[in-house]
């Protein structure tokens, strides 16, 4: 369990990061079983020995071992099984953690300290020689569950109804783009351009597939209807509608979130039992709004107060106060404690030396958090409108629907103008008052 | 009433101090300060000398003792009455501690903030009075930097914040100062002018002065009055005459040399 002396720790942390990593190393043996066993064993191995069973006449020994494994086509691992598992690898983690060479105090005794003398930094690395060995097998055994949990499927790639599919949409979708199916004279449009492309990968992939003996490709025949002036007009309303209804959760978030922020504040909170008990309501408030997610206040509220742009604002504004708290509270904690112990010591009440030793040190934080969050609002109200919260996303949900896939092009490429242009917007002024 | 019958403006009791996590940082500290003395606080760093300063505005909570500011147990008070001590207790600080951002008379104003106490909202909506503007532009002609005051506190030197700050405690027109190490970061010629104001303030408007300080040189100088520190405990009282070189090596230790500064 310990943690040898010549690896740099800061004297008084010692007995803690040991600790950690004595837990962190038990863990990682328990994680490293449940998934070794329900993945490796369970997911991988024994249905493969199942192929086996199968086959005609059926090999007797897989027979044995799917009967000995209890696994069937409808057999089900158990919560008990993972039980066993977690406590066999928790039982070896512990046995590992008393050794203070494994991969748990290795993380707990990374520090930003210097190693002073040259001799320990050779010591130190071949006290954790053990530990790199686990962290490597830990990192495999995890890429592996992560392949067969995604279900990675190079092949499907490349099957022909995909691409032929794929294709056609965004030839689709690229002739909802402005001037993309423009005839130009002489050269044609830019959708012939693209579907040229297109039709020479086409040409490339029947030519490898019949060597291949893949299906062929049809070379892509469809021709181009941009959409119509009177079709942007009604989407730019609707792109306004998400602009303005991100610019009122903002606005309306900005005074709350101020206010609160003081309560939420460890700094400005320690004095007394009340106000330590307000700062951990306004921490739990923050934490659970924060954690959900905006889209699930919308249909919250467009079940409420019913489907339309007030009810993506109010959802918006929800999420904003947590997120501006959370930020502007961690910038009150920030502040030079200087200016606070001097206003306290002349004799000034708790509102007064907020307002004349804090407030001044975090306007310029506050003004480039707020700016982002408008920039952020603007961003999932064009999402906010999937759900009933009105704005362009709804109108983006609906074309999909109608698989009126020029006019979620259209739509995109606003929404793309929009943000693009927010995100520059709020990025300049951010750096312009650092 | 005893304390102020006897001329002390300041009593310690057996004051302790213990951080939460452990460090005893005073271990029953007791002496008086004379009204219009200036004593100085010395001791190596980490001896409890600013502990000591903050224990008696109470910005730091005394864990034992008592003490009487002008015959008010401090220790004892509620807040609303620690603010009204606290008027009366002006605090330099090693560290200036301005507000940055804001103009030096805005700094200086704020001094006054303890009288905001009954305004609404703590005088959140309220204009500075026009008397009050009048007082801390001769506070800082006092200081002389009059000059300066529409400028951002940030633009100033070390030197020149630090008298601010000096001109911040005259506004609140104090009984006691409390300066905490104020020429610790100051180089040696803007020291003494620092120390000069604080001179004044005790000479001229009867301002009593607990001062820490680093260099005897300047204890010798200005000081009226000595206590000494060591590992949180007094370990001398007196004259700053009577501190000779077997004292100056009980306080800082056998290694140690005596730097001047002038």
């Amino acid at each position: 369990m310990r943690i040898p002396n010549f690896v740099p720790l800061v004297e008084s942390e010692r007995r803690g990061r040991e600790r950690a990593g004595f837990v962190i190393e038990v863990f990682a043996w328990a994680y490293a079983a449940v998934v070794a066993v329900r993945i490796l064993y369970w997911g991988i191995f024994l249905p493969r020995v199942e192929d086996f069973a199968y086959d005609e006449p059926p090999q007797q020994w897989a027979v044995d071992l799917l009967a000995w494994a209890g696994f069937g086509r409808y057999a089900e691992f158990s919560w008990a099984g993972l039980g066993w598992c977690f406590l066999a690898g928790a039982l070896v983690g512990v046995a590992m953690g008393f050794t203070g060479k494994g991969v748990g105090p290795w993380i707990a005794s990374l520090s930003k300290l210097q190693v002073n003398n040259p001799e320990d930094s050779i010591r130190i690395s071949k006290h954790w020689a053990w530990a790199r060995f686990e962290g490597v097998g830990l990192l495999v055994l995890t890429v592996v569950t992560g392949w067969v949990l995604t279900k990675i499927d190079l092949a499907s790639m490349f099957a022909a109804q995909g691409l032929q599919g794929a294709g056609r949409m965004l030839l689709q979708i690229s002739c909802g783009i402005p001037f993309v199916g423009a005839e130009m004279d002489g050269v044609g449009s830019l959708f012939s351009g693209i579907r040229w492309v297109l039709n020479v990968g086409v040409a490339g992939y029947n030519a490898v597939g019949g060597v291949l003996a893949w299906s062929p490709l049809e070379p892509f025949a469809q021709n181009c209807v941009p959409t119509d002036a009177e079709y942007y007009g009604m989407a730019l309303t609707k792109l306004a509608e998400s602009i303005y209804l991100a610019f009122m959760a903002t606005f309306f978030a900005v005074p709350i979130a101020f206010v609160a922020a003081f309560f939420a504040a460890r700094n400005l909170t320690r004095h007394s039992r009340t106000m330590r008990g307000v700062y951990v309501l306004a921490r739990v408030y923050i934490n659970v709004t924060r954690s959900i997610e905006p889209i699930i206040w919308a249909i919250l509220f467009a079940v409420w107060i019913g489907i339309g742009p007030f009810a993506g604002s109010i959802a918006l504004m929800i999420h904003s106060i947590a997120s501006l708290v959370k930020q502007y509270s961690e910038a009150i904690e920030s502040v030079d404690d200087g200016p606070i112990e001097a206003l306290q010591a002349t004799g000034a009440n708790r509102i007064a030396t907020a307002w004349f030793a804090v407030v001044p040190q975090v306007v310029l934080p506050y003004l480039a958090f707020t700016i982002y969050r408008w920039d952020i609002n603007v961003r999932m109200a064009t999402i906010i409108g999937l759900v009933g919260g009105g704005g362009i996303g709804g109108l983006l949900i609906q074309e999909q629907g109608l698989a009126n896939w020029s006019k979620v092009g259209t739509i995109a490429f606003l929404i793309f103008v929009v943000v693009w242009s927010m995100d520059f917007l709020s990025a300049r002024v951010r750096e312009a008052i650092q | 009433m005893t304390s102020v019958a006897h001329g002390n403006l300041v009593e310690l009791h057996d004051v302790e101090k213990v951080y939460p996590n452990g460090t005893r940082a005073l271990k029953g500290v007791s002496f008086d300060v004379k009204k219009g003395s200036f004593l100085a606080v010395i001791g190596l760093s980490g001896s409890g000398k600013s502990t000591l300063l903050r224990c008696i505005n109470r910005l730091h909570e005394p864990s034992g003792g008592r003490i009487l500011f002008d015959g008010t147990d401090v220790t004892r008070l509620d807040d609303a009455g620690l603010r009204r001590v606290r008027q009366q207790i002006g605090m330099v600080f090693q560290q200036f501690n301005l507000v940055k951002r804001r103009s030096v008379l805005t700094n200086v104003l704020s001094g006054r903030l303890g009288e905001w106490g009954g305004h609404t909202f703590g005088g959140l909506f309220d204009r500075w009075p026009k008397e009050w503007v009048e007082e801390a532009y001769e506070a800082l002609r006092l200081v002389g930097i009059a000059d300066k005051a529409l400028v951002r506190a940030d633009g100033l030197s070390g030197g020149q914040q630090q008298r601010v700050a000096i001109a911040r405690t005259i506004m609140q027109k104090p009984k006691l100062l409390l300066a905490d190490e104020p020429v610790a970061s100051l180089d040696p010629s803007t020291s003494n002018s620092v120390m000069n104001h604080l001179k004044m303030l005790n000479e001229q408007h009867g301002v009593t002065v607990i001062c820490n300080l680093h260099f005897l040189s300047l204890v010798r100088e200005y000081a009226t009055d000595v206590v000494a520190l060591r590992g949180g405990e007094k370990v001398f009282e007196g004259k700053p005459t009577d501190i000779t070189p077997q004292w100056f090596k009980d306080i800082y230790g056998e290694q140690a040399k005596e730097v001047e500064i002038h």
